[in-house]
């Protein structure tokens, strides 16, 4: 069986996270999907902070920047790990949509496109004449997804955000960290991006659904801020109901006995919820049933709410004996939810995952290969392989001017002169 | 958007079955009959979904019907009860899976097959039929039937051992964030799968693992294992907002708490606070001298009253103006009066049956053919029982019998 979305055609007109992400989803599941770039304008960190960054400025960056090696090389732009991240199996072509017969190129695409995501700001594509409006003229199937901060309407409609930030507009920043320093001590999470860019991408699934029914596309908007408000909805409903605002928990539950608790080496932990006197009980036959478990303090759940600390400490003394592994395995065999937190060696060598086949080798041209997260969902009539990496810039020029758009050689070539058809970015 | 197409959505006549409990599988079938489709919710007879035992609870006091967090979870969903561990409840099972086209379920590809639900069943049942199978780590491995709430499928599949300060634990985001990601991935994949029925003429599985689905997804998890695998360094946690390219990060301003994400953008902060000669200060004119022991605190010693003489919304508007990005903190009374999200249809009410009229959030996406709604508020436990059952033929009489003999 095909790919979910085999034959559905998605231009990409985004950058940074959310929308390249979101497009990443729609590739995964079948869909080709044609990354609309440019030789003239550098898109804000998504082919690398820089288009030419030197060697010793990506040396001092955390994860060397993100390239292979620590080497930005000679295209630095098709080199950035972030890019290979959330855009493997999509195509290239550039194009300059500031000028007239760029947005012609565009438009002559979204013709024979399905869906189109927009990641820029709301009035960037009406102002270059590709907006909702102008595509659904040449093509009222068109299918036009806007992910935008805070809409393109209201109060704040249009203004510009980022993901970190919305998430401390819509409340996270206060529902989350250590419950004795938040928000102050709040790391840098981006959740916000992701959640619009897998939303913009069921959107419009669902408006291919309709399409079917109705024969016409829609224009389809997803606030990032609004799309994350969902993700929160429990803490809402208690200023709902009883007008109190959410404090953070750190790593404890509202009703169970949760925590993060050091393990034996450097910088190993394991994430422990023991619900009810149930679970209590596996716990404490995991451990071999020790003195300390019997005393009352911790005999019911009422009580071991109460003396959790002093709880958190005794376990913590039994954590850092063990390796995480063996505290994740042996609890599990008990009945009580426990896992490792895996960084990011940890994730690779990950028996599960590895049984599972999660990572896939992938390899391109100007990186080599390298093991790659597979698509998120296993599918059992269709393929799940990731089938391309992450396009070079204008790597398939070729594909879109002279297969999908019928250039001949001689109109390519006036293109290329013009500065539209090319393979490098700006120079700054 | 087109007004015309406004509240006439698209009949697509999806029919949803729900056999899921906890967050994940319920978000994944919320959002999807977000969209219009017909969710059919089915909960054990005894007690119904234990997520109703969860609060926010009205004034804390606990109650099956007052969950916020099942409200939220359940809305547009009709509600039946149905115990599967039995035959009969499996036969009533095969026939509502007869008229479905999407199965949302949180058990498991081996637990349904251990209780004569498994593939091949399902597959003679309805060949057409999207079984989107949810679990924690997966249907299949050595961590198969591992349990995990969200703190877990974060540490596992999430950034979270590098979320927090370096000298202390790891900390998780805020409770549950992380599953409904997941549950949105789980819903794009089936929604997807669906799709291609029509096309293909046939049903497939979806096996989903939470790990998995958060790890492809969230919180730069893929790009800092693409990057580990570039680079052969690994992810650190990192102090925010302590470092060079201040100010950055959270500081507390006179009414609470403002975040800055402008890193580099020295400039445009101190021209906001009124002090462009900053810029050219021996002290803070290059990254290197920002740097340097002290200068930090001595520009603290500078920003700090201005930060406290000004309110996080001022500082927000200023900030746009001067180029200098930033966000209040909210509290969620300061979103749930903010005009713009009101504007947005961001809240919508429901009038639940116990609860009354309810304010909870309205649909995450706005649809030019508006049809993403909120319609119909959680069911009540078997709500909807006579409804559902009285479509497959059997009459009230029988559900008396079926409720006696412990099947729903």
């Amino acid at each position: 069986m095909e790919k979910p979305l085999h034959g559905v055609r998605v231009l990409d007109l985004t950058q940074v996270e959310a929308g390249p992400i979101g497009c990443s989803f729609l590739c995964d599941l079948g869909a080709e999907v044609i990354r609309v770039e440019s030789t003239k304008y550098w898109q804000y960190i998504t082919r690398g902070a820089s288009p030419r960054p030197s060697r010793a400025q990506v040396q001092n960056m955390p994860q060397k920047g993100g390239y292979p090696g620590g080497d930005p090389g000679e295209r630095p732009w098709n080199r950035y790990g972030k890019f290979h991240s959330f855009n493997r199996g999509k195509l290239s072509f550039t194009v300059d949509l500031t000028r007239p017969e760029g947005r012609d190129i565009l438009l002559r695409l979204a013709k024979i496109s399905d869906i189109l995501i927009d990641g820029n700001a709301p009035d960037v594509t009406k102002k270059m004449g590709v907006d909702y409006a102008a595509l659904s003229q040449v093509n009222p199937g068109i299918i036009y997804v806007g992910i935008y901060g805070f809409g393109s309407t209201g109060p704040y409609g249009g203004q510009p955000s980022m993901g970190p930030l919305l998430g401390s507009f819509i409340g996270h920043d206060l529902m989350r960290g250590y419950a004795d320093s938040a928000p102050l001590s709040n790391g840098l999470t981006v959740n916000a991006d992701p959640a619009a860019g897998a939303m913009a991408g069921l959107a419009a699934v669902q408006a291919l659904i309709e399409r079917r029914e109705t024969g016409k596309g829609q224009y389809i908007e997803v606030g990032i801020g609004e799309n994350f408000l969902s993700h929160l909805g429990q803490f809402y409903m208690d200023t709902v109901f009883n007008g109190r605002g959410a404090s953070p928990l750190g790593n404890r539950h509202a009703s169970f006995i949760q925590g993060c608790y050091p393990c034996r080496g450097e910088e190993r932990w394991v994430a422990i919820t023991i619900e009810d006197d149930a679970q209590w009980e596996g716990f404490c036959a995991a451990l071999g049933n020790p003195p300390w478990t019997r005393e009352e303090r911790f005999g019911d759940v009422i009580s071991r709410r109460r003396n959790q600390d002093a709880l958190d400490q005794r376990i913590s003394e039994w954590t850092q004996q063990q390796d995480a592994s063996y505290v994740m395995r042996v609890l599990q065999a008990n009945g009580v939810a426990a896992a490792a937190l895996l960084n990011a060696s940890d994730a690779y060598a990950d028996p599960q995952l590895q049984a599972r086949g999660y990572f896939q080798p992938v390899t391109s041209p100007e990186v080599g290969t390298y093991l790659f997260p597979g698509p998120p969902w296993r599918f059992s009539e269709s393929s799940n392989a990731i089938e391309r990496p992450s396009p070079a810039l204008g790597e398939h020029n070729e594909y879109v001017y002279k297969e999908l758009l019928g250039f001949s050689d001689e109109e390519y070539r006036r293109y290329e002169e013009l500065g539209h058809i090319g393979d490098e970015p700006p120079a700054k | 958007m087109a007004d015309s197409d406004v509240k006439k959505p698209a009949r697509t006549g999806i029919n949803v079955l729900d056999l899921s409990t906890g967050v994940v599988g319920p978000y994944c079938a919320k959002l999807i009959g977000g969209f219009g489709a017909e969710v059919i919710k089915i909960e054990d007879p005894k007690g119904g979904d234990p997520t109703r035992r969860l609060g926010p609870f009205p004034d804390d006091i606990p109650h099956p019907e007052k969950s916020g967090l099942f409200l939220h979870l359940n809305i547009n969903k009709k509600g039946i009860t149905l115990n599967v561990g039995c035959a009969t409840g499996r036969k009533l099972f095969l026939e509502l899976i007869r008229g479905t086209n999407i199965l949302v379920e949180s058990y498991g590809a081996k637990a349904l097959d251990e209780i004569g639900l498994g593939k091949a069943v399902l597959e003679e049942a309805n060949p057409r039929l999207i079984h989107a199978s949810v679990t924690p780590f997966g249907s299949d491995g050595p961590h198969a039937a591992y349990q995990a709430n969200d703190i877990q499928i974060y540490a596992t599949g999430g950034q979270m051992i590098t979320q927090g300060q370096p000298d202390r634990e790891p900390v998780n985001l805020a409770p549950n964030v992380v599953l409904y990601q997941t549950g949105l991935l789980a819903a794009l994949g089936a929604l997807s799968a669906y799709y291609a029925v029509e096309r293909e003429g046939r049903g497939q599985t979806m096996d989903a693992s939470e790990v998995e689905l958060l790890t492809a997804s969230a919180d730069g998890r893929t790009n800092s294992l693409v990057q580990y695998q570039f680079s052969g360094e690994d992810t650190r946690r990192g102090g925010y907002g302590g470092g060079a390219g201040y100010p950055n990060g959270f500081y507390r301003c006179a009414d609470g708490f403002i975040h800055f994400h402008s890193p580099g953008r020295f400039a445009q902060a101190v021209r906001m606070i009124g002090r462009p000669d900053l810029i050219t200060d021996p002290r803070f004119a290059t990254p290197q001298a920002q740097g340097e022991p002290g200068h930090r605190e001595e520009f603290m010693e500078i920003f700090t009253p201005w930060l406290m003489s000004h309110t996080k919304r001022e500082i927000w508007k200023l900030g746009l103006e001067y180029n200098f990005y930033s966000s209040p903190v909210n509290t969620t009374q300061d979103v749930l009066d903010d005009p713009h999200f009101r504007e947005r249809e961001a809240w919508a009410e429901v009038d639940h049956p116990v609860l009354g009229k309810t304010t909870v959030p309205g649909a995450p996406v706005k649809m030019g053919s508006g049809s993403c709604q909120v319609r119909r508020p959680a069911p009540l436990l078997g709500e909807h029982n006579v409804e559902v059952y009285g479509k497959l033929g059997y009459s009230p009489r029988d559900l008396v019998t079926l409720r006696a003999t412990g099947v729903i």
